[in-house]
C-alpha cells in the first residue's frame, strides 16, 4: 500500500484534473453552445464567455453570478454561470437589473447610494452585492462623485474615491454587455428598429448642438456614446491577414451603415434577434436552433474564429491555474504530514506525486494560453506571476530529484501557492489576454527576453525561499542539522549562479531590444534599474560568498535580501510609475508588497539572531558567543 | 603602504562593499526621478563623481554618496587588480591561458557580431563554441588546467569592463536628436531635444544659405557676439531659460514692450522658471540689441516660442534671426512619404506605427524609398533613425496632414555594449555549466 500510495495520489489527482476539463452537456438551454459565439473586445476575437467571466470579475470578482448571496452555501443559493448571467443581461436587460450582482464593501458608497449596510435575510441583502436596480435612482449622485473622483490623479484617491470608480466601472461594463445586442435584444428588430432611428436621430442632433455649443440634449447623446461603446459582434467581411477583423463592427454601427446604404440588416443580427426572440419567448428548442443556425451561418466565413472560441471557452472552463493552485496546498498538506511522520518516505513521494501533477496542469495552462495567444508565455504582469510560479515549481522539482529532503516541495508548492493567488488578484482588473502595444508586439523579445528575465526573478525567490526554510526552521524547530545546513548553502548558490546567469542574460536582452526600438542600449528606466538590481544583488551574494565575507548563515540573510529586491523590481517600480509623486501609498498592491518586504526583514532580523536563540544550534552554539560578557541564560519563551 | 593599498584596491571585501552601494545608488536614483525626472536624476546619481544633498522623499539630506562614475572606475580598479593579483604565473599556465583565450575570446566576438544580425545563428554559433570550449576544458587538452578552470569567470570579468566602458564611451560620444515632419516634408537636418541655439541666415544665391548658430549656453552668459560673417555685433541684454510671449492686450498692458523692433515690440514676455521633466520643453528668450557700424539699430526680443523668422537689416543686407531647437545637418535628406497609424479595432491601442520615407543622397547617387516602424529601426551614414511618435489616430482620421517624430541617434560606440554582453553571457554560461557537469558527474559516481 504504501508503495503504491504515491501512484495512487497521482492517478487519483490526475483523473480529477482531466476529468474536470470536460464541460458538462447542456439540460434544457444551449448555454454553452451560445458562450462561444465569437465577439471582438480589447481588439481580440474571444468567445462570449470570456467577455461575461471578464464583465463579471470587474463588477463582483467572481467568474460566476449569485443571484441569493444573503443565503449560506448550505441553503443552495440561486448560482449562475457567467455565460447565464450574460444572456440575461443582453436579452432581458430588465430583469437582470433586479439580481444583485454589484459588489459594493466601501460603507460611504453604500451610504451614498442609499444601501442597506448589513446583512438581513429577510430583507434579501448581505450588503454586500446589490442589484441595478437599487443603485439606478441614485445614478445622478453617483454619476457627480464619480466624476470628482476621475479629475483627482490615480495616486491622490482615497479608498472611497477608488472605491467609487471600481463601481462605476462596473456600471460601463454592465451597460456594455447590455447594448451588445442594440435594438436585435427585443427579439423584434422590425418593430425596435423605428423606435432606434428616433434615438440616433436625436444623438445625432445633440451632438451637433453640442458641437456648436448650443444646449443639448444630455440623456440622448449618453445614449448615443454608450451604443459607441457597445462589444463588436457582427463579424464584417473575411479578409486575409492580420487585418482579419478590421470590419467587423457594432449592431448599432452596422444597422446604421445598412440603412445608409439600403440594405437590409446582416445576416447575423437577425440571427441574434431570433435568438433573443426565443429566448424572451421563453422556447428552448427555438432558441437552440437559433443558435446552431447563427453557428452554422458564421462558420462558412469565419471557422477559424469560432474554433478559437471554442477552444477558449473549453480553457475558461478547466482553470487550470486554479487547480494547480489547490494542488499546491495539497503537496504542502502531504509534505507537513510527511514531517509529522518520521521516516515515511512514502508521504514525500505521495507529494511528489501530487506537485508532479499539479506542475502538469501548470504547464498544460500556459501552453494553452500560449496557443490561444499565439504569444511566448509572459506578456503582462499577470502572466508572469503565472510564470514565476511555473519556474519555482520546475526548480523546486530539480532540487528535489537531488536531493529528496522535501525541501524542494515547499519551495514548489509555497510558491507556486503564492505566485498563483498574486496571478488571481492580477486578473480581475481586466482580461489577460489583451493585445500588446505595438512597440511589445514582437514574439522573438517577449520569447528571449521576457521569458529569461522572469526565469531570473523565479529562480532568485527560490533561492530566497530556501533561506526562509533555513531561518524558520533553524529558529524555531530543531529540525536544522548541520548536514541540512550544508545542503541548503548549496543548493541557494547553486541557485543564484542561475538566477545570475538569467537576470544577467534578461536584462541585457532588456537593452538590446530597447536599443532595437529607441535607439539606446540603457536609459535608467526604473524598470531597467530593478532589472539590474537584482543581478548587482546576486553577484554581490556570490562574490560575498566566494570571499568568505559571509558564511553560511550570512548566505541565508543575504538571500532573504533577493526576495525584496526582485519583489520590488517586479511589483514595485510599477507602483512609482503610477503615483509618481506619493509613491502610491494608496494602492493595493503597495500595500501587500509592504507587508511582504515587512516580513522578509522580520526573518532577516531572524537570522541575524545570536545562535543561542536558535533552537536548533542551542545545545550547540558556545555559551559565550554572544558580545554580552554575562551571557544570560536562553530563555524558555523565546522559541 | 602601496602594498596595503593595493591589497585593499584588489580584496573582494571591496568588491562586496562597491555592488552595495552601486545597488543603494541605483535604487535611490530611482526614487529620486519622482522628484528630478529621468534625465537629472540620470546626471545626478549615475552620471556623476559624488552625489551631494540628494533630494529624496520630499526634503534634502546632509550626506554625500558616491556616484555612479566614482563606484564604477574603482571597481574597474579593483577587478583589474583582483585578477593579477590571484592570477598563477607559472609559464605553462600563461602560455595555455594566451592560446585559449587567444581563440575563444575572437570566436566570442564574432558570434556576437552574427548574432546581431541574424540571432539565431548567432545563438548556435555560441552553442558550438560553447561544446567545444568544455570539451577541450573537461576532457580534451586542457583537462584540469588552469586556463580551463578560468575562462569563464576571466570573460565575465572582461565583458564587465567592456560594459563599464561602453557606457562611458556612450555617455560621452552619443548624440541623440530627433526629427519632426509632416507627410510631404523633405528635411535635411535633425533637432536636438532640449538644446537651443540662436541663429542668423541670410540668402546666397537662389537655393544656399549663411546660417550662424549661436549656442544658448553663450546667449546665457548675456555676452557680445561677434562673428566674422555677421555685418552687426549683438548684445545680449536679457536672457532666460524659459518664457512665453502673449499679445499686448489694449489698455491692460500699459509697461514697456520687451523689444522696440521686431516682433518684440507686439508682445508681454513673461518669464517662467526652468522646468526638468522630461514632458515639458523650455522655450528660453534673449533681448539682443543689435549694433551696426558704431549706432545702435534697436532691441529685438529672439524667443523660442516664436515660429516665424524676423529680418534685421543692416546697410545692403538683410538677415533673419530666430531662436530654436539646435539643428544637426546631414549630407542628405528624408522625405517623409506615408505615415501609417493603426489601433486594434474597437481600441485605441496601437498596433502599427510606421514611415515612409525616401532617402536622398547627391554625394552618393543614393535615391530610394525604405520602412521605418516599431522594432524596426533605419541605419544610414552613422545615424540609426526609430519610429518614435505620430500623430494621433483620430485627428489623421479627421483629415489633418499626418506628421511622424523619429528619434535619430548617432552612436559611434553602439556595438560595445553588444559585444560586452556576449562576452558576459558566454563567460557565466560557461562557469556555471563547467561546474555543474562536475557537480553531476561527482553525484553520477559517488
Amino acid at each position: 500500500m504504501k508503495k503504491w500510495f504515491p501512484w495512487i495520489v497521482a492517478v487519483v489527482l490526475g483523473g480529477w484534473a482531466v476529468g474536470s476539463f470536460r464541460m458538462p452537456a447542456d439540460r434544457q438551454w444551449a448555454i454553452r453552445d451560445f458562450g462561444r459565439l465569437p465577439v471582438l473586445s480589447g481588439g481580440r476575437v474571444q468567445p462570449l464567455d470570456s467577455l461575461a467571466r471578464n464583465s463579471l470579475l470587474q463588477i463582483r470578482e467572481k467568474q460566476a453570478a449569485n443571484f441569493e448571496p444573503w443565503k449560506n452555501w448550505w441553503q443552495k443559493p440561486k448560482l449562475i454561470s457567467a455565460t447565464e448571467w450574460a444572456m440575461l443581461v443582453m436579452m432581458k436587460p430588465a430583469e437582470a437589473d433586479t439580481w444583485p450582482v454589484f459588489r459594493i464593501d466601501h460603507p460611504d458608497v453604500k451610504n451614498l447610494l442609499a444601501l442597506p449596510a448589513d446583512a438581513d435575510a429577510a430583507r434579501q441583502t448581505d450588503g454586500k452585492h446589490f442589484s441595478w436596480a437599487q443603485i439606478e435612482p441614485k445614478l445622478p449622485e453617483l454619476r457627480r462623485e464619480a466624476a470628482r473622483a476621475s479629475e483627482k490623479e490615480a495616486s491622490q484617491r482615497n479608498p472611497y474615491e477608488q472605491a467609487l470608480l471600481h463601481l462605476w466601472n462596473g456600471r460601463v461594463v454592465y451597460t456594455r454587455l447590455k447594448n451588445a445586442l442594440g435594438p436585435a435584444a427585443t427579439g423584434d428588430l422590425e418593430s425596435a428598429r423605428a423606435e432606434f432611428d428616433a434615438k440616433v436621430e436625436a444623438g445625432r442632433v445633440a451632438y451637433s448642438a453640442r458641437m456648436n455649443k448650443q444646449p443639448f440634449d444630455e440623456p440622448a447623446l449618453q445614449w448615443l456614446n454608450e451604443q459607441i461603446d457597445a462589444p463588436i459582434i457582427v463579424p464584417g467581411p473575411a479578409t486575409a491577414g492580420d487585418r482579419r477583423h478590421d470590419g467587423w463592427s457594432r449592431v448599432s454601427e452596422a444597422l446604421i451603415r445598412a440603412e445608409s446604404d439600403g440594405r437590409p440588416a446582416p445576416a447575423p443580427i437577425l440571427g441574434y434577434a431570433r435568438i433573443a426572440a426565443a429566448y424572451r419567448a421563453g422556447n428552448a428548442t427555438a432558441f437552440n436552433t437559433a443558435v446552431a443556425d447563427l453557428r452554422h451561418e458564421l462558420a462558412r466565413d469565419f471557422a477559424p474564429e469560432l474554433a478559437g472560441a471554442s477552444h477558449e471557452q473549453w480553457f475558461n472552463h478547466g482553470e487550470p491555474f486554479y487547480k494547480s493552485l489547490i494542488l499546491y496546498v495539497a503537496t504542502f498538506l502531504l509534505v507537513l504530514a510527511y514531517w509529522m511522520t518520521p521516516g515515511a518516505d512514502w508521504l514525500r513521494r505521495a507529494a511528489v506525486a501530487c506537485a508532479l501533477v499539479a506542475l502538469a496542469v501548470h504547464t498544460g495552462g500556459l501552453l494553452t494560453r500560449m496557443i490561444l495567444q499565439g504569444r511566448p508565455p509572459v506578456t503582462n504582469l499577470y502572466s508572469s506571476a503565472v510564470f514565476i510560479g511555473w519556474g519555482a515549481c520546475v526548480l523546486g522539482l530539480v532540487l528535489e530529484r537531488f536531493w529528496r529532503n522535501s525541501i524542494g516541495l515547499v519551495v514548489s508548492s509555497a510558491v507556486g501557492f503564492i505566485t498563483l493567488m498574486i496571478a488571481h488578484h492580477l486578473s480581475l482588473g481586466a482580461d489577460t489576454m489583451q493585445m500588446m502595444e505595438a512597440v511589445l508586439d514582437t514574439n522573438f523579445w517577449l520569447a528571449t527576453h521576457v521569458v529569461i528575465v522572469t526565469l531570473g526573478y523565479a529562480s532568485t525567490f527560490v533561492a530566497g525561499f530556501l533561506g526562509i526554510v533555513y531561518v524558520v526552521g533553524g529558529v524555531f524547530s530543531k529540525a536544522l542539522t548541520p548536514q541540512l545546513g550544508r545542503n541548503l548553502a548549496r543548493m541557494i548558490f547553486g541557485i543564484l549562479c542561475f538566477a545570475t546567469l538569467f537576470s544577467f542574460v534578461g536584462t541585457v536582452l532588456g537593452g538590446i531590444w530597447a536599443d532595437q526600438s529607441w535607439g539606446r542600449f540603457w536609459g535608467w528606466d526604473p524598470k531597467e534599474n530593478g532589472a539590474v538590481i537584482i543581478v548587482l544583488w546576486n553577484v554581490l551574494i556570490l562574490h560575498a560568498r566566494m570571499g568568505g565575507v559571509v558564511k553560511e548563515r550570512g548566505l541565508m540573510v543575504l538571500a532573504l535580501g533577493g526576495n525584496i529586491v526582485t519583489s520590488w523590481s517586479w511589483f514595485g517600480v510599477n507602483l512609482l510609475g503610477v503615483g509618481l509623486h506619493s509613491y502610491g501609498f494608496t494602492s493595493a498592491p503597495f500595500k501587500w508588497l509592504m507587508l511582504f518586504v515587512g516580513t522578509q526583514l522580520v526573518l532577516i532580523a531572524l537570522g541575524l539572531l545570536p545562535l543561542r536563540f536558535w533552537k536548533s544550534f542551542r545545545d550547540t552554539a558556545p555559551p559565550a558567543a554572544g558580545p554580552s560578557p554575562h551571557p544570560r541564560p536562553a530563555r524558555a519563551g523565546m522559541s | 603602504m602601496i602594498s596595503r593599498l593595493l591589497k585593499i584596491l584588489s580584496s573582494l571585501r571591496l568588491t562586496v562593499a562597491l555592488l552595495a552601494l552601486g545597488i543603494l545608488i541605483i535604487f535611490l536614483g530611482t526614487l529620486a526621478q519622482v522628484h528630478e525626472g529621468t534625465w537629472n536624476a540620470q546626471k545626478l546619481y549615475f552620471q556623476s563623481w559624488f552625489v551631494v544633498n540628494p533630494l529624496l522623499y520630499f526634503r534634502r539630506w546632509p550626506i554625500v554618496l558616491p556616484g555612479g562614475y566614482l563606484i564604477g572606475t574603482v571597481l574597474l580598479v579593483n577587478l583589474v587588480l583582483a585578477h593579477f593579483k590571484g592570477a598563477n604565473w607559472a609559464q605553462r599556465n600563461v602560455r595555455q591561458v594566451l592560446a585559449h583565450h587567444g581563440v575563444v575570446l575572437p570566436l566570442v566576438f564574432l558570434a556576437t557580431w552574427v548574432a546581431v544580425r541574424s540571432p539565431f545563428v548567432g545563438m548556435g554559433l555560441f552553442g558550438m563554441i560553447l561544446a567545444g570550449d568544455l570539451w577541450m576544458s573537461r576532457a580534451g587538452p586542457l583537462r584540469d588546467s588552469y586556463s580551463g578552470k578560468k575562462l569563464g569567470i576571466n570573460f565575465t570579468h572582461v565583458g564587465v569592463v567592456m560594459l563599464l566602458l561602453g557606457q562611458l564611451a556612450t555617455d560621452q560620444l552619443a548624440v541623440e536628436t530627433h526629427l519632426r515632419f509632416r507627410e510631404g516634408e523633405t528635411r535635411g537636418y535633425t533637432e536636438s531635444h532640449r538644446q537651443n541655439e540662436l541663429v542668423f541666415i541670410t540668402d546666397e544665391g537662389t537655393d544656399r544659405e549663411q546660417v550662424i548658430a549661436i549656442p544658448e549656453r553663450i546667449i546665457a552668459q548675456k555676452a557680445e557676439v561677434r562673428h566674422e560673417k555677421l555685418p552687426f555685433v549683438v548684445r545680449v541684454k536679457d536672457y532666460g531659460p524659459n518664457g512665453r510671449v502673449r499679445a499686448r492686450g489694449p489698455m491692460v498692458d500699459t509697461g514697456a514692450p520687451p523689444a522696440t523692433r521686431g516682433d518684440g515690440t507686439r508682445v508681454v514676455l513673461e518669464p517662467l522658471p526652468e522646468v526638468k521633466d522630461e514632458e515639458h520643453r523650455n522655450l528660453p528668450y534673449a533681448v539682443l540689441e543689435v549694433e551696426y557700424q558704431g549706432a545702435s539699430l534697436g532691441t529685438w526680443l529672439a524667443a523660442e516660442e516664436f515660429l516665424d523668422e524676423q529680418e534685421i537689416k543692416a546697410g545692403k543686407e538683410t538677415w533673419r534671426m530666430t531662436f530654436r531647437l539646435r539643428r544637426e545637418y546631414t549630407p542628405f535628406t528624408v522625405q517623409l512619404l506615408k505615415t501609417t497609424h493603426e489601433v486594434y479595432p474597437g481600441t485605441d491601442r496601437p498596433r502599427n506605427f510606421q514611415s515612409r520615407v525616401r532617402i536622398e543622397n547627391a554625394q552618393a547617387g543614393e535615391n530610394r524609398e525604405t520602412a521605418i516602424y516599431m522594432n524596426h529601426p533605419l541605419r544610414y551614414a552613422g545615424l540609426t533613425f526609430y519610429q518614435s511618435g505620430m500623430i494621433e489616430k483620430g485627428r489623421m482620421d479627421a483629415g489633418e496632414i499626418p506628421w511622424s517624430d523619429l528619434q535619430v541617434v548617432r552612436n559611434p560606440t553602439w556595438l560595445t555594449p553588444y559585444i560586452g554582453c556576449g562576452t558576459v553571457g558566454y563567460g557565466l554560461a560557461r562557469h556555471f555549466l563547467f561546474y555543474l557537469i562536475a557537480f553531476i558527474l561527482k553525484r553520477r559516481t559517488a
